[in-house]
């Protein structure tokens, strides 16, 4: 297979995989479990600096990412704005993962407030990854806007629900021809291998690696099933079929007795 | 004549320190005097609005001015 390299801002990206850096049981495990999930793009939260740690978070890192801040507990158009100017300004780059949620419980995706944020972080020169609901319309009308990449939840944030409704990601995969990659909701491998599978350009988690028993392992097989996800895709994976089609042919068969 | 010592409002919490004219570059000199964190890699809003670093030299703080010194963290 011809080399199928991820474009992103016109850099591009071997890896498909995007890893958050939450929740892991402590920084060794987290930047091993990164190490062997070769993810060349981490995400990030800005939050109030704490004078009592010994450290920057960036400074844990063994390795140099690529640095994807986020508007992570944003409720409003106005604290997203603000905290992604602040990661820009911070991290000098103009990349944002835009997350507006509704409430605390379900984490879901306001889309009314997302819709004008997006817009307005669009016109700021934000190149926005822009985390949403599956809703196919919504989809498309984020890319429309001007978002970089369009990043749909499969089920609720740190759910490990995995697909909850593949029949609305196949809507926008077929409707949306820019990069979608599906962020919330991934719980095993096969989830993340089944939306490669669909065409989906990439896939975006950290929980179902994080609070796994073993997350250098699991960080591991995520790796192998974006890749193996897309290797099927890209190798065109056979029709379905309601009934039999015979892989032995009947013809030279000794007899029928 | 000793200054009288100001508080202001940083993230969240008061913060007292003397200056006698209060800017921002000083004021987030002072605040990171308590740790062993540079200034480089933080960012700063003053009443919800981003202070580009190289205005901080002039930027001039009033006391209830409201004042958020974030960094980067762990996130998903």
């Amino acid at each position: 297979m011809k080399s199928d390299y991820l474009v992103i801002d016109g850099k591009k990206f071997n890896s498909r995989l995007i890893m958050g850096t939450s929740l892991y049981p402590n920084l060794d495990v987290m930047n091993k479990s990164l190490e062997i999930s070769e993810t060349q793009i981490i995400t990030v939260a800005i939050r109030r600096l704490n004078l009592s740690s010994k450290g920057f978070f960036l400074d844990q890192l063994n390795k140099d990412y690529y640095f994807l801040p986020n508007t992570a507990g944003c409720f409003t158009q106005k604290e997203a704005i603000l905290t992604a100017e602040l990661a820009r300004e911070t991290l000098q780059t103009n990349w944002i993962k835009l997350e507006l949620i509704s409430d605390k419980e379900m984490l879901l995706p306001d889309p009314i407030e997302l819709f004008d944020t997006c817009k307005s972080l669009v016109k700021k020169n934000f190149r926005v990854f822009v985390y949403c609901s599956d809703d196919p319309i919504l989809c498309k009308r984020l890319e429309d806007l001007g978002s970089e990449i369009v990043m749909p939840l499969v089920s609720p944030i740190g759910s490990g629900l995995g697909v909850r409704n593949e029949h609305n990601l196949e809507i926008i995969r077929r409707i949306c021809s820019g990069k979608i990659f599906v962020d919330a909701g991934i719980g095993k491998p096969s989830d993340a291998s089944r939306i490669m599978e669909m065409g989906f350009d990439g896939v975006l988690l950290n929980s179902s690696v994080a609070r796994s028993l073993d997350p250098i392992n699991m960080a591991n097989a995520m790796k192998l099933a974006v890749i193996s996800g897309r290797l099927g895709y890209k190798s065109g994976i056979i029709e379905r079929r309601n009934m039999a089609s015979e892989s032995t042919s009947f013809k030279g068969k000794i007899s029928n007795f | 004549m000793k200054n009288l010592k100001n508080k202001y409002f940083i993230n969240g919490k008061n913060f007292s320190c003397e200056l006698k004219e209060p800017y921002l570059e000083d004021l987030i000199e002072i605040f990171l005097n308590k740790s062993s964190l540079k200034e480089s890699k933080i960012a700063v809003a003053v009443n919800n609005q981003m202070i580009e670093r190289y205005k901080w030299k002039k930027k001039k703080i009033n006391f209830q001015d409201k004042i958020e010194i974030v960094a980067p963290f762990f996130g998903g």
